[in-house]
């Protein structure tokens, strides 16, 4: 699978206060054409504010540290703002959360939809209006809904027109930050169902931002697990299921009740995620891991790829083995 | 709603705002005008810059302020009490006489000369000066002079100065085709002195009115100024060339018209106007005169600031703690302090400097009736007053504590108010200040309804209505309006007795009764003088010579004698 | 029609319900403040001859001391459109002493009202927008120092240094002395020449609470989700400014520009003291003063009508312009 985003070592701070937040720290990943991408982890560890390093929507004081990012082969770090601005929504969009502000309330559905689609291409005129009532079919809204206010739409159907106005110019990446959390389980459902019918016919790659882990595992390909500004792994959807193999992603998924089978005791993971101040030394995961070893706390754990996926924990050496497995072969 | 492009919107405004300033400004400054009346440059503490000579052809505009309202210049109508401006008509009118504050004279404009009286001193014939003609051109009769005062007679509201009142005019006829015969129903020597209070209209022009509702807005008068226009900034009157009494050496006067005294004064202050008529804010006065070329005339007036006591209530019918407050009051402080020496000294007597040698002058310094806090204090004591615990003199239980009423709104006021209070505090006399407004104390003067009030009682242009508001025809108990001026409540049979007698005695008479009223007065202390209202004219002498300054010299037979430099 | 005839009907209903309450009030508040103005006309004019008092009685129509026969005749003057005659300004009619004063009123208070709204607002959002820059920074400050000082004081500096030192503007006054005789073209550069002072100031004076209020307003605004969408959509910063931004930033103000809009018939006293202009605010200041009844009346009549017009208006127009706002 080609690469449409290629993220590397990308860091992102702010000042605050009490001194400097680390809020996301050498974060490097990847994700292919048409694929749909997950990135998970506990509110506050820097999911969200990676998705809006990559498409400059970072609010100051936040400001990117370092790294690159590369879309589709042009290096978006390094680009004027014109011509980035170029660039959004006809390259990648954004869904945010479906929360009541999504939309302006002073305008109609109409215009919010068109403006997007002028401000790329100022000549469209009645092709806009026309497009504007495709989208909405696109999303199983009627068109009438075009001359409705967003105070006027239930919010399952607000984040139907969110979604809509993303596929407007065709984009190839669509990131979508938490984009069902504020929904109930049935909208929820529907929109999810939509999400992935459109990114069949059209093919766009999603970046999907969420801490419900189990929705992830139902639609993503690949899933990033990020904890205290960093990714600590990244794996498929079966390697997730079956093996994770980060201390940190194991806790996680066993924090999540299954719907099915015997009853067992719900566990999460003791402990509160560090300030990003004064992180801890070493892997950050380190004072909550049941298997922390000595040099968890002094040495950063080195990111390890392999067929498998992507991995930063001391427990596994370069050959991919962990510390049992390795004394184990030993023997 | 969709919002083009807005390039620097606020950069826009800004130019447009600043470049209209700019535009009106500059073509304002080159307006014809402008250019006519000099206006001097420079701050007040420069030395005047010699005056451009008049140019040819140009008219030469004397400019005037005064505070003028718009609810001044409603009407032109002399009759009318309201909605307009009284000095108005000293300029486009004439009275019979004048009465002049500054001498306490009368002289006479459309009177040719003093009257005469007959034998019985019932009869004043008052010959007119024929040479006088209407602003329109036509001739001046006494067919006019019967009008205005029978108008008078017909409408009683006109008639302020109750010149129909009792005992007072009975007819007013014409002698031949020069001379008014005044009858009267009784001796009133006064009579003069209110024949300068009407002002002499064409009958040609009012009536056809209704004169009580006449606004007069184009007003035509036999004075030395013709009315021209009026606006928001200005009445606009020219120079009556065929002014039988000689014409004005000026072309023009604009009364510049301005809401409060500061503007005013600034404007003196730069030169923008040669004078003012009267309410000029005498703070703002000392440093107007540091200008050598800025001049003030003072002269006393008919209007007496005074505490005004109410001799009804209980301790003030006590003539002793009345004679303490009077002789608590600093005069000397209150005019230099209070009125930056705007004002003239009071005469404890009540009769005004106005009227010259009916005045009994010596009263003014005599320490019998100034400051002296100790004397005071021993009245008081002497009197059976005790000081209680609080430092304020009582007896019977009942201590000396009075309400003090002044005006609201007015800082002189306020500031004499609060040297006055603490002066009376100082000999053991309390006070409670309750301000309200002008006409507010007016109604608690008429009703009663007060004990102490400052305030000032201004009386027509005659002597024996001046100390007739000590006259117990003047009042009524407290509770009933007073008919009169007597708020005091004041009553004193002598003094009654006499002033009886005088209203009509001969004139070396009446002198010598009203100075006994004068002395009783004095010695009674109804009221406590404060100062004498009068006139503070600023003017200045850099653009114009020529005032005559034996009258006020902003009034209309002044004005016509100045002349451009 | 976003709304029907009910929502319309009962607006209005509500407004000439307020108004008759006011036309009440301003009925009986002058005769409250006690003092008789014929009495205090008689005493300070005609040495308070009772003859006097009588006739000035006859002539203002206080002759019949009964509250409810006055009522009755106020009402019945108002309903023909004659709203009584003035004291101080005996006989004029109230209506031709209101008349003369509202132009100017309009000409500098309405002006400088609008300008001042318009400015104030245009700085607040352009701070909001770059907020923490130095334009934002400095017109905060002076915002802040503008609105703690007193206005007659700003008036009083211009004048002296405008009008008295640099002599730049006239001191005061409305129009030139001589302007009878100018052309017409003269006519209106005199009236702007002397209007640009008293206005410069208003809008000075009353610019600072605009800019503070817009200012935190967009402030907020901007931290919303559909702010950061809007850019996310790579819509032109005007676009965002003003079609996202300050449309909804402005939606507090409106209620505010309203009120303010109807208040303008009330003059701006301290100007009209302090620039000798001769306005409305004046004429009711020395109408109380007087205990001038019919023309404090008339005065707070046109107030009164002003300010609930403007309401009605805003009733009307606030909820094309936000959507929200239920009609029920």
């Amino acid at each position: 699978m080609s690469k449409l985003l290629q993220v590397q070592n990308l860091s992102i701070e702010y000042a605050s206060p009490r001194g400097v937040v680390k809020a996301v720290d050498n974060v490097s990943f990847s994700i292919g054409k048409g694929e749909i991408f997950g990135l998970a982890g506990e509110s506050g560890c820097g999911k969200s504010t990676t998705a809006f390093g990559i498409c400059r929507l970072l609010r100051p004081p936040a400001r990117l540290a370092g790294g690159s990012v590369v879309l589709d082969g042009i290096e978006l770090t390094e680009l004027p703002d014109e011509q980035f601005d170029k660039l959004r929504w006809s390259k990648m969009s954004i869904v945010l959360q479906s929360a009541m502000n999504n939309l302006n309330p002073v305008l109609k559905i109409r215009s919010q939809l068109m403006d997007a689609i002028v401000a790329h291409e100022p000549d469209a005129g009645k092709e806009a209006a026309k497009r504007a009532e495709q989208l909405m079919r696109l999303v199983d809204l009627p068109a009438d809904r075009l001359d409705s206010y967003p105070h006027e739409l239930s919010g399952g159907m607000r984040q139907r027109v969110v979604i809509a106005m993303a596929m407007a110019m065709k984009p190839s990446l669509v990131i979508m930050d938490e984009p069902t959390t504020a929904l109930d389980v049935v909208v929820q459902n529907g929109i999810i169902r939509k999400i992935l019918e459109l990114q069949e016919q059209f093919g766009f790659s999603i970046l999907f931002i969420t801490h419900d882990l189990p929705l992830m595992l139902e639609m993503c390909d690949r899933i990033g697990i990020m904890y205290a500004g960093r990714l600590v792994e990244i794996a498929s959807r079966q390697e997730m299921k079956s093996g994770p193999r980060h201390p940190y992603t194991q806790g996680l998924l066993h924090s999540f009740p299954p719907l099915y089978g015997p009853k067992r005791r719900l566990e999460g993971i003791p402990g509160h995620p560090p300030d990003l101040i004064r992180p801890p030394g070493g892997c950050r995961f380190h004072p909550r891991c049941a298997r922390a070893m000595t040099q968890c706390s002094s040495r950063e754990p080195a990111v390890l790829a392999d067929e498998r996926g992507q991995v930063a924990c001391h427990l596994y050496n370069e050959e991919g083995l962990s510390v049992e497995q390795a004394s184990a072969a030993r023997e | 709603m969709s919002w083009g492009k807005r390039k620097k919107p606020l950069k826009s405004i800004a130019a447009f705002v600043l470049a209209l300033g700019l535009l009106s400004g500059c073509s304002s400054a080159g307006s014809p005008n402008q250019a006519a009346s000099p206006a001097s440059k420079g701050g007040a503490a420069e030395p005047a810059k010699p005056a451009e000579p008049a140019k040819k052809g140009e008219p030469v505009i004397y400019h005037l302020g005064e505070t003028v309202n718009p609810e001044q210049v409603t009407n032109f109508n002399p009759f009318l009490a309201t909605g307009n401006w009284s000095t108005f008509f000293d300029y486009v009118f004439d009275s019979l006489y004048y009465f002049n504050p500054v001498k306490g004279q009368l002289v006479p404009r459309l009177a040719d000369g003093e009257g005469k009286w007959s034998d019985d001193n019932k009869t004043y014939t008052v010959k007119l000066n024929l040479k006088a003609k209407w602003h329109d051109g036509k001739p001046f009769t006494a067919d006019d002079v019967l009008y205005s005062f029978n108008i008078l007679k017909s409408n009683k509201a006109l008639d302020r100065y109750q010149l129909w009142g009792e005992g007072r005019l009975a007819d007013v006829s014409a002698q031949g085709s020069d001379a008014i015969a005044f009858k009267l129903s009784k001796q009133f020597p006064s009579l003069p002195y209110y024949l300068t209070t009407v002002y002499i209209v064409p009958k040609a022009q009012f009536e056809k009115e209704n004169a009580a509702e006449f606004l007069n807005k184009a007003p035509i008068g036999t004075g030395p100024f013709k009315f021209r226009s009026v606006n928001e900034s200005a009445i606009v009157l020219d120079k009556n060339a065929d002014y039988f009494l000689g014409a004005p050496n000026i072309d023009q006067l604009f009364i510049n018209r301005f809401n409060n005294s500061s503007t005013l004064t600034l404007a003196l202050e730069k030169g923008d106007v040669q004078g003012s008529t009267g309410t000029v804010a005498m703070p703002s006065v000392p440093k107007l005169l540091e200008n050598p070329v800025n001049k003030l005339q003072v002269y006393p007036g008919l209007n007496t600031f005074s505490v005004i006591i109410n001799n009804e209530k209980p301790a003030l019918s006590d003539m002793a703690v009345r004679k303490a407050i009077q002789l608590a009051l600093d005069r000397k402080s209150l005019i230099e302090k209070g009125e930056s020496n705007g004002v003239f000294p009071a005469n404890p007597g009540f009769l005004s400097s106005v009227f010259g040698d009916a005045v009994e002058s010596k009263l003014i310094d005599d320490p019998a009736y100034g400051y002296n806090t100790n004397e005071s204090i021993k009245l008081l004591e002497a009197a059976g007053y005790k000081k209680n615990a609080k430092g304020i003199y009582e007896k019977g239980g009942k201590p000396l504590s009075f309400t003090y009423h002044m005006a609201a709104n007015a800082p002189a006021q306020n500031k004499e108010g609060a040297m006055i209070t603490s002066w009376l505090k100082e000999i053991g006399i309390e006070t409670t200040v309750k301000l309200v407004t002008w006409p507010e104390l007016t109604k608690l003067l008429m009703s009663g309804d007060y004990e102490l009030l400052q305030n000032g009682i201004q009386t027509p242009p005659d002597p024996q209505a001046m100390l007739e508001i000590f006259h117990s025809k003047m009042t009524a108990p407290n509770g009933t309006t007073a008919p009169g001026l007597n708020y005091m409540r004041f009553r004193d049979a002598d003094v009654d007795k006499w002033l009886d007698e005088a209203s009509s005695a001969d004139a070396a008479k009446r002198k010598e009764l009203y100075k006994q009223v004068q002395n009783r007065i004095a010695e009674k202390a109804p009221l406590a003088v404060m100062y004498n209202v009068g006139g503070h004219i600023p003017y200045r002498t850099d653009k114009f010579t020529g005032y005559n300054e034996d009258l006020p010299v902003t009034s209309a037979l002044s004005l016509k004698q100045v002349k451009s430099k | 029609m976003r709304y029907n005839s009910v929502y319309l009907l009962k607006r209005l209903g509500f407004a000439f319900i307020t108004l008759y309450v006011a036309i009440t009030l301003n009925f009986l508040l002058p005769r409250l403040m006690g003092g008789d103005p014929a009495s205090a006309l008689a005493s300070e004019k005609a040495l308070g001859s009772q003859e006097v008092v009588k006739a000035l009685k006859a002539q203002f129509g206080l002759d019949n001391p009964s509250l409810l026969y006055q009522y009755a005749k106020y009402l019945n003057q108002l309903l023909h459109g004659n709203l009584g005659v003035s004291y101080a300004n005996y006989p004029s009619p109230v209506a031709d002493v209101m008349v003369k004063a509202l132009p100017w009123t309009f000409g500098t208070v309405l002006t400088a009202t609008l300008l001042s709204y318009l400015v104030g607002w245009l700085i607040g959002i352009r701070g909001a927008w770059k907020a923490g820059s130095l334009f934002d920074n400095s017109t905060l400050f002076t915002a802040f120092f503008l609105n703690s000082v007193p206005f007659f004081w700003i008036a009083i500096i211009f004048i002296m240094i405008f009008s008295f030192y640099l002599e730049w503007f006239p001191l005061g006054q409305a129009i030139d002395p001589g302007i009878d005789s100018f052309s017409a073209l003269d006519k209106i550069k005199s009236v702007l020449y002397h209007a640009f002072l008293p206005v410069f100031t208003l809008i000075i004076a009353t610019l600072a609470g605009h800019i503070l209020v817009l200012r935190n307003n967009l402030m907020r605004v901007l931290s919303e989700d559909y702010m950061l969408l809007a850019k996310a959509k790579g819509l032109s910063a005007a676009r965002r400014k003003y079609a996202y931004g300050a449309r909804n930033a402005l939606l507090p103000s409106f209620t505010g520009f309203m009120t303010s809009l109807g208040h303008v018939i009330g003059g701006a006293i301290t100007t009209e003291i302090v620039f000798s202009y001769p306005g409305v605010g004046l004429v009711t200041f020395n109408a109380i003063l007087n205990h001038d009844y019919p023309l404090i009346q008339g005065s707070f009549l046109f107030i009164a009508v002003s300010v609930i017009v403007c309401n009605l208006i805003a009733d009307l127009v606030y909820p094309l312009i936000d959507p929200r706002v239920a009609l029920n």
